[in-house]
């Protein structure tokens, strides 16, 4: 019956029909039902979540559920899936507290006053940056030197880099001892589960150490551990876990699985010198040479003075006539000076004084007589008896004379002048010579012949005018005196007797000459010395020139005088 | 190089520093041993077509086996216990170090050195013993004084971990 009914079903459906009783079978059959529900299971979700929320509300408690459920079978599981998530959030919030701390921090040592904040403080001052700046710039100070990628289980070292600066030993042994050490330390002091070492000092040196599920990363810190040392390692084995997790989850042992992983550490070998100190300013070392310099400057300096003082002094007293200078030199400060110099030459102390500046100078002198010309002259003019009209000159040596000079003085002068030192020759073309005496005679002569004493007609015995005598006779004595003065003899004078033309020759000859007597009688009464008078006729006298005038003349005769 | 790390395990003084002592470089002194429980080693074995590495965790004996630091087993490819023939103590110890190491380490090869066989004719232990000692595992005589079998033990625990 129910096999007709089938068939019957069959004949209508015909095909179709085991297709349907084959869809029945598969919705009906969990297994089957569910492998064809997995099919299109995630599409169908998809579209839902593009459609509303629903499925994150449904799902949420059951997640929830999950992963209580996965914590409390293994924890460590879900910590190793999360663990590259967690890093980055943890460390943003620590970071931002380390900030908060660091901050603090700083007031803090703001506040303080101990010897190297105050050097900072003056560095600050110095440099003008804010005195945080300062404080982390000589805070930062350190240099990683190694680091090594230790396998966590087997506790062998998978990597290790190192500086030059490091001192390495068998690394693989080291990292080997790091884990032992771990071991022991945690073993012996840990309070708590899962307190973990990350630090290990040893005077300057800090070994840290980061750990992943599979990996330890540690590093050698000289100096100062920088701020960003830990992010950094952090960061680093959380990458070497993101692309080595199968590597390092089964690690056979074999390192140069990891050889490729090289330029990942090498980037944590961080130097960093503490440039503030070693490029600092050497104060000290400016201050010396500063010191240096100015004390070379200024003894630099004081040398140069001295000698430019020394340079112009000598020149001016090189250049002064009548000094030599022969020598020059400082002693201490005192320059001591030896030269010749003339009697005649400048005071050589009158040539320094005013441009002394603070020097002592001391002269040696030796004479000497200069044949310059200018000092020649000085010592012409020294020597010469003066003359109110002389002018003197010396060029090459030879003296040149100008001007007028009376012929005394030219004749002494003759006598004396090749005793002037320097003076090898006279020119007196110049020269103007006058004889006073001479003129005195000339003109003496001149007055007394002018004179002419007159007679009456007839008459011998003139009557003479006393005052005329007393005068013509001293004019004669003084002429006299001062003949013998210029010539060493008396003169003469021929006094000559003149008559008219009246009467005969021989009666005028004897009258000129009565008239000339009288006249001799007169003077020599008046103290007129009578050998030097010779009365004459004019007939008989050489200067005879007919002249016929009652008259008596002088004739005056100075012997040698041209 | 493939590296392994390896364990030296025993009671006390059965010798197992001494054994190494004159094969292997060494950077740290004895005294780590009192100190951190363990002294890291290292020696380089030339197997066939390669050569190995192998860090040697030479772990401070104790007579009292439960002291054993398991914690110094961990990631150990291999295991090398040594028993002193002249001490039969010294085989129970080992026995159950033996047993405490094949639980905490999954898949390890390890060896047993019999030690001091050059005092052979003071050995405590009975020929049973060291069948015993057969039935477990490879035993290999050894005597650090003469040096004997040493290099062996380590080349063979080397092969075995390959």
């Amino acid at each position: 019956m129910e096999s007709d009914l089938n068939r019957v079903k069959k004949i209508i459906l015909g095909d179709e029909y085991d297709e349907l009783l084959k869809l029945r079978d598969e919705i009906n059959d969990d297994g089957k039902f569910a492998k064809l529900v997995s099919n299109i299971i995630a599409e169908a979700l998809k579209a839902r979540a593009a459609k509303d929320d629903s499925i994150s509300e449904a799902l949420s408690a059951t997640i929830d559920q999950a992963i209580s459920s996965s914590i409390n079978q293994d924890p460590k599981k879900l910590a190793q899936s999360l663990y590259p998530i967690m890093g980055p959030a943890i460390r943003k919030s620590i970071s931002e507290t380390m900030q908060q701390m660091l901050d603090n921090l700083n007031q803090l040592l703001e506040d303080s006053v101990s010897s190297q904040s105050l050097r900072w403080r003056f560095d600050a001052w110095r440099t003008g940056r804010p005195y945080s700046e300062i404080m982390m710039l000589n805070t930062l100070e350190y240099s990683v030197e190694q680091v090594f990628l230790i396998h966590r289980e087997t506790s062998l070292l998978i990597h290790h880099q190192f500086s030059e600066f490091a001192d390495t030993r068998d690394p693989d042994m080291v990292s080997s001892m790091f884990s032992a050490i771990q071991d022991f330390i945690e073993d012996s002091f840990s309070t708590q589960e899962g307190d973990l070492l990350d630090t290990l000092r040893l005077g300057e040196l800090s070994i840290l150490l980061t750990r992943g599920p599979y990996a330890v990363l540690a590093v050698v810190v000289r100096g100062r551990i920088p701020e960003g040392l830990r992010n950094s390692l952090s960061t680093t084995l959380e990458s070497l876990h993101r692309l080595k997790k199968s590597e390092l989850a089964n690690y056979g042992g074999d390192p140069d699985d990891f050889a490729d992983i090289a330029d990942d550490l090498k980037k944590l070998l961080l130097v960093q010198r503490k440039e503030a100190k070693e490029k600092g300013k050497p104060w000290l070392a400016m201050v010396a040479i500063t010191a240096m310099l100015s004390l070379s400057g200024y003894w630099y300096y004081i040398e140069d003075q001295a000698a430019q003082f020394r340079a112009s002094l000598v020149s001016l007293l090189s250049q002064e006539p009548g000094l030599v200078v022969l020598s020059s030199e400082f002693d201490d400060d005192v320059l001591s000076i030896t030269l010749l110099a003339d009697p005649l030459a400048k005071d050589p102390s009158e040539i320094v004084d005013p441009i002394q500046e603070g020097f002592t100078v001391s002269f040696s002198m030796y004479s000497h007589l200069s044949a310059l010309d200018e000092i020649v002259g000085r010592r012409v003019t020294s020597v010469l008896i003066p003359s109110p009209q002389l002018q003197t000159d010396v060029r090459d040596g030879r003296l040149f004379l100008s001007g007028r000079v009376d012929g005394d003085w030219l004749a002494e002068f003759n006598g004396y002048w090749p005793a002037i030192t320097g003076v090898n020759a006279i020119d007196i073309s110049a020269l103007n010579v006058f004889y006073p005496r001479r003129e005195a005679i000339a003109e003496a002569i001149e007055t007394l012949q002018s004179i002419q004493i007159d007679f009456e007609k007839g008459d011998t015995a003139a009557e003479l005018d006393d005052a005329l005598i007393t005068d013509l006779a001293a004019q004669i004595m003084q002429l006299n005196a001062v003949a013998i003065e210029e010539t060493g003899r008396p003169i003469n004078i021929d006094i000559v007797g003149y008559t008219d033309e009246t009467g005969s020759e021989q009666l005028n000859q004897r009258v000129g000459l009565e008239r000339a007597r009288s006249v001799r009688t007169a003077l020599v009464g008046a103290g007129a010395t009578s050998t030097l008078l010779t009365p004459y006729s004019a007939f008989n006298h050489p200067s005879y020139d007919g002249l016929a005038e009652r008259i008596v003349r002088l004739v005056v005769t100075v012997e040698s005088l041209d | 190089m493939l590296q392994k790390k390896i364990c030296l395990l025993g009671a006390f003084s059965v010798g197992k520093t001494s054994l190494i002592q004159r094969y292997v470089s060494s950077l740290f002194d004895d005294k780590y041993l009192t100190t951190v429980g363990v002294k890291i080693d290292k020696k380089v074995v030339e197997l066939a077509d390669q050569k190995m590495m192998l860090m040697i965790w030479d772990l401070a004996g104790e007579d009292d086996y439960n002291s054993l630091k398991l914690n110094h087993l961990r990631g150990a490819s291999g295991y090398i216990l040594v028993v002193d023939g002249t001490r039969p103590k010294s085989l129970e110890v080992a026995l159950e170090i033996h047993r405490l190491a094949q639980e905490a380490l999954v898949d390890a090869a390890f060896l047993i050195a019999v030690n001091k066989a050059d005092l052979q004719d003071q050995w405590m232990l009975t020929e049973q013993d060291i069948d015993g000692l057969k039935s477990l595992g490879t035993v290999v005589l050894t005597s650090a004084k003469s040096g004997d079998n040493v290099e062996s033990l380590f080349t063979e625990l080397a092969m075995g971990m390959l």
